[in-house]
């Protein structure tokens, strides 16, 4: 049986088909928010995007153009967007937050060992400047393509690969900061 | 000393950008090197520690929207319901124009369609000829019966 491509539904949801649009929900509901819980900075303001980016698919699924792109990368360009307007605030989270890292442990602190690089791994991408926070976001958190995510930025593959580099040096070095207890250096 | 380089510390970032945390991916002429830096240099290895941790906490699987979410993203629809725009004047006066003219096209096409076929005489007019016809036939019948009608009463009275 021939599977209904993406496409197909939002063409489908542009005449006001409730199960189709349900069915783009179950598909992209789950790296919606990740972008965005990635991108913004609290899990109500994540929540919020992925509403919006929602009603506007629902409102506006007529506006999507499938000779001119695809609608993951339609789609996720208008999540990035909603999250780019509205982090215009200063950070509140910095990597201190994550505490400090733990020594080589026994097993049973190793959880607590994960968990805190996790959630210094999580504050680090925070402190990011939006546009590497978003390049992340789409590449490792949604898992899009190169191709993909620099569409949903508007940015060429190449603007894309440069930003991560960025990201990824930024991040390994205040990472690296934190690991050897030497503070965190912005 | 073999008279190999150590590798510097922007050397290694690069080796680090382009072939990753895992040094099995290394190309092997870089291993020795880089192995000698982190040797020299402990914030290297400092920095391999730190693109594993992240790489490890990126490929971490997301965690899925939680329900009440989920029941919010799936009620948009009926939340919002998309109704038909009430349409303009400009747009109700355009679709009045468009069947006027429409209708008013029509007749056109027709009454002209008309004209041709009757100013050309294509059509026959068959009502005309069979009045004409059947009129000429009356006559001659009439007259036939009225001189074979005499010729008889003369022979008969002579």
């Amino acid at each position: 049986m021939m599977q209904v491509t993406d496409e197909m539904l939002v063409a489908q949801v542009a005449t006001g088909d409730r199960r189709a649009y349900a069915t783009l929900v179950d598909r992209h509901l789950d790296r919606t928010i990740a972008i965005a819980r990635r991108v913004m900075r609290s899990e109500a303001e994540a929540e919020d995007v992925a509403q919006d980016a929602f009603l506007r698919l629902w409102r506006h699924a007529d506006r999507f153009d499938a000779g001119s792109a695809r609608f993951s990368t339609w789609f996720y360009r208008i999540t990035t967007n909603l999250c780019l307007d509205r982090t215009r605030r200063p950070t509140m989270t910095t990597l201190e937050d994550a505490g400090d890292p733990a020594d080589d442990a026994p097993d049973p602190e190793r959880a607590l060992t994960d968990q805190r690089t996790r959630a210094a791994v999580s504050a680090a991408i925070a402190d990011l400047p939006d546009r590497l926070r978003a390049a992340v976001a789409l590449t490792y958190q949604a898992g899009l393509s190169n191709a993909d995510a620099a569409a949903s930025l508007s940015i060429s593959v190449k603007a894309l690969e440069s930003l991560l580099v960025r990201a990824r040096r930024s991040l390994r070095e205040r990472l690296a900061g934190w690991m050897t207890g030497g503070g965190l250096g912005e | 000393m073999t008279g190999v380089t150590i590798m510097t510390e922007t050397e290694f970032q690069d080796l680090l950008d382009r072939y990753g945390a895992d040094p099995d991916r290394w190309p092997a002429a870089l291993v020795d090197r880089a192995d000698r830096a982190m040797m020299v240099d402990p914030g290297l290895a400092c920095l391999l520690a730190a693109e594993q941790a992240l790489m490890q906490v990126l490929a971490e699987p997301v965690p899925a929207a939680g329900a009440a979410l989920r029941r919010a993203v799936l009620d948009i629809p009926l939340d919002h319901p998309r109704g038909t725009k009430a349409p303009s004047a400009w747009v109700l006066l355009m679709a009045g124009w468009r069947q006027w003219m429409a209708g008013t096209a029509t007749a056109t096409a027709a009454a002209l369609v008309g004209v041709v076929l009757g100013y050309g005489q294509m059509v026959p007019l068959p009502l005309a000829d069979t009045v004409m016809v059947s009129a000429t036939d009356d006559v001659t019948t009439l007259l036939s019966l009225t001189v074979d009608g005499d010729l008889s009463d003369l022979e008969v009275s002579e």
